[in-house]
């Protein structure tokens, strides 16, 4: 059996705002898609013990995240009537304010496209081995906690 | 012998990113070896993944395998 190769969704550091505008009009040829539905995740100044978070350091077990995040694409595709689905994670330090996480998805009508996105966002932050180190001003650091 | 990952806070408790263990049969008799090597780990949460297949209960362990330690995932 031959070994399938892995779809990367890993970027290192953050996901650039061009990078994003890039992707969107990549689509532009595929004239069956009706919507598209756009989720970013963005590093937030939370405080801690009145200090702010300065940065997120991502880190990930890669190798079971694509593995992971390939059979969340194949529930998703099944489930949902998509013509396109994309997923980009940040590793390394993302500061705040800028961007970490990004799904892409779309399909003819908007429902799936909308629907399917919220579920991917998700999945991603219950299932995938991927950890936050959140970099305090004070140059303390706490490991981020997913609700 | 089975190679053991370290992630996340559980690789600052432990000192280690990765380890080599020998001996180790299933997942709770790793967990017991875990805490006696790296003391800092006791009382901390974590799943692990078999050979990127995650442990339900006690899992038997091969040689050859890797053993990664998951602490509770933070992504997006």
């Amino acid at each position: 059996m031959s070994e399938k190769k892995l779809r990367n969704i890993f970027v290192q550091g953050k996901i650039n705002a061009d990078f994003i505008a890039t992707a969107i009009a990549k689509h532009q040829s595929k004239t069956d898609i009706g919507g598209h539905s756009i989720f970013l995740g963005q590093v937030r100044a939370d405080l801690v013990d009145g200090a702010p978070v300065i940065a997120i350091d991502y880190s990930s077990y890669e190798e079971m995240a694509l593995k992971k995040m390939d059979e969340i694409r194949e529930l998703i595709f099944t489930k949902y009537s998509l013509t396109c689905l994309h997923v980009y994670h940040s590793l390394g330090m993302v500061h705040t304010g800028e961007i970490c996480l990004f799904v892409f998805t779309s399909s003819k009508h908007r429902k799936a496209a909308i629907e399917a996105c919220s579920e991917i966002v998700e999945l991603i932050k219950s299932q995938l081995p991927v950890w936050g180190r959140e970099i305090v001003s004070d140059e303390t650091h706490q490991w981020k906690k997913n609700n | 012998m089975i190679t053991v990952l370290f992630f996340g806070q559980l690789a600052e408790a432990s000192g280690v990113r990765t380890a080599s263990m020998n001996g180790i049969t299933g997942t709770d008799e790793l967990k017991a070896a875990l805490v006696s090597r790296y003391p800092g780990m006791k009382n901390m949460l974590f799943n692990i993944a078999v050979d990127t297949e995650i442990a339900e209960g006690d899992v038997p362990v091969h040689a050859g395998s890797t053993v990664a330690l998951l602490p509770p995932f933070s992504g997006g």
